[in-house]
């Protein structure tokens, strides 16, 4: 017959079991805190990232700096189309006096720039400066 | 189709607000459906003018939020007798305001211009305003080239100050030739402009044009009565026939055919 195990050995072990499993659910909780810390500095770094970018390539947001930077005929197109805020080639050209087809090619410049959005409405394509690029 | 005209200088204490009240006063007493606005957010003054009580928001708020400006608007066609319409946009005077617009970084400045132009298209569009006056504050600065940007018509306001002269010439080269903006001059405060004769008007205009191959489209001598009356009051309105008030006739008439 083999001798009991004493009872206090056993209480110990087993409050060593319950203190190792309260520390793996802190060291759980802290790692879970962490993650969370992490992924908001994440979010905020590439916030700050975008609207870096967006103030040095100022694409996608009209601005005195974009008019100056483009050439006089497309300047010319580019401040129509911002005082209709979105139309047609048709009514670009009625600001502008220029012909229809000339303008629907300095558009479709400013489409390619990244400057001018372009957005099919039924059969028509209408342009627009918000959230061109 | 109603059209935006922005009044700009190149100097401070040209005349700017004054001529706007005045203008925007005569236009809607012509039957016209007018919009002053202060775009001068450094230094409001229309409502010295008008009351500003009633607003619920300012321009600020459109430039800033987003707010339609139809929110913004406050009828003042009461200071008129009623004889027109007036619609009054008011810059806010708050000097906490006053600060925050100074302090504003280069990307709000950008998205000003955009917001601008889509206030522009709900009062002539939406709200069928035939003229929307923008009084602008004055030098090169991003929320003034922003109205002007987006303006129909700029007038300029210069006095016969040589500094004031040299600074406008500047400025129209580099930026309203830049944006091929149609462009109209009022030279204003001449003093002994009241004593001047015909032939010595027609020279003052013609050497002004050739130095900012734009047209002068009027000469406002210094008239003692129009810096006489307090700032409150709107002087066409009162003075229906004065040469002040016929002068500034004459040139809305011809701002009309731009």
């Amino acid at each position: 017959m083999s001798d009991p195990k004493p009872e206090p050995e056993k209480d110990v072990l087993v409050e060593l079991q319950e203190e190792f499993s309260l520390m793996r659910s802190s060291l759980e909780e802290i790692l879970q805190l962490q993650r969370k810390i992490l992924d908001k500095l994440e979010g905020k770094t590439a916030a700050a990232a975008s609207s870096e970018s967006s103030l040095d390539d100022p694409s996608g947001c009209l601005s005195v700096g974009i008019l100056l930077s483009l050439p006089d005929h497309l300047r010319k197109t580019m401040i129509a189309l911002s005082k209709l805020v979105e139309g047609r080639a048709d009514e670009v050209a009625t600001i502008t006096l220029r012909a229809r087809a000339i303008e629907s090619g300095y558009l479709n410049q400013l489409v390619r720039l990244g400057y001018v959005k372009k957005v099919r409405k039924k059969h028509q394509i209408y342009f627009t400066v918000e959230g061109g690029g | 189709m109603g059209k935006l005209i922005t009044v700009h200088s190149y100097k401070g204490g040209t005349g700017k607000s004054y001529l706007s009240v005045n203008l925007a006063a005569l236009y809607a007493l012509q039957g016209k459906k007018v919009c002053l606005l202060d775009l001068d957010f450094r230094a409001p003054t229309i409502q010295v003018v008008f009351d500003a009580k009633g607003t619920k928001c300012f321009v600020n708020d459109v430039l800033d939020k987003g707010t339609s400006i139809k929110e913004c608007l406050v009828d003042c066609s009461d200071r008129l007798e009623n004889k027109g319409k007036l619609y009054v946009g008011f810059a806010d005077f708050s000097t906490e305001a006053i600060r925050d617009m100074i302090s504003k970084g280069k990307k709000w400045e950008i998205e000003a211009l955009q917001r601008i132009y889509k206030m522009r298209k709900e009062l002539v569009d939406d709200l069928k305003f035939d003229i929307i006056i923008g009084d602008t504050s004055p030098g090169i600065q991003y929320l003034s080239i922003n109205a002007v940007v987006a303006a129909d018509v700029a007038v300029v306001v210069s006095t016969l100050d040589e500094a004031d002269i040299h600074g406008t010439t500047k400025m129209i080269k580099e930026l309203y030739e830049t944006f091929e903006k149609d462009t109209a001059i009022i030279i204003n405060k001449a003093i002994g402009g009241a004593d001047l004769k015909e032939l010595e008007k027609d020279k003052i205009v013609q050497d002004l044009q050739m130095k900012y191959k734009e047209a002068v489209i009027g000469i406002l001598p210094c008239f003692c009565e129009v810096g006489k009356l307090s700032r409150g009051q709107i002087f066409v309105l009162n003075n229906p026939k004065h040469p002040f008030t016929e002068l500034l006739r004459v040139i809305s008439a011809k701002l009309d055919l731009f």
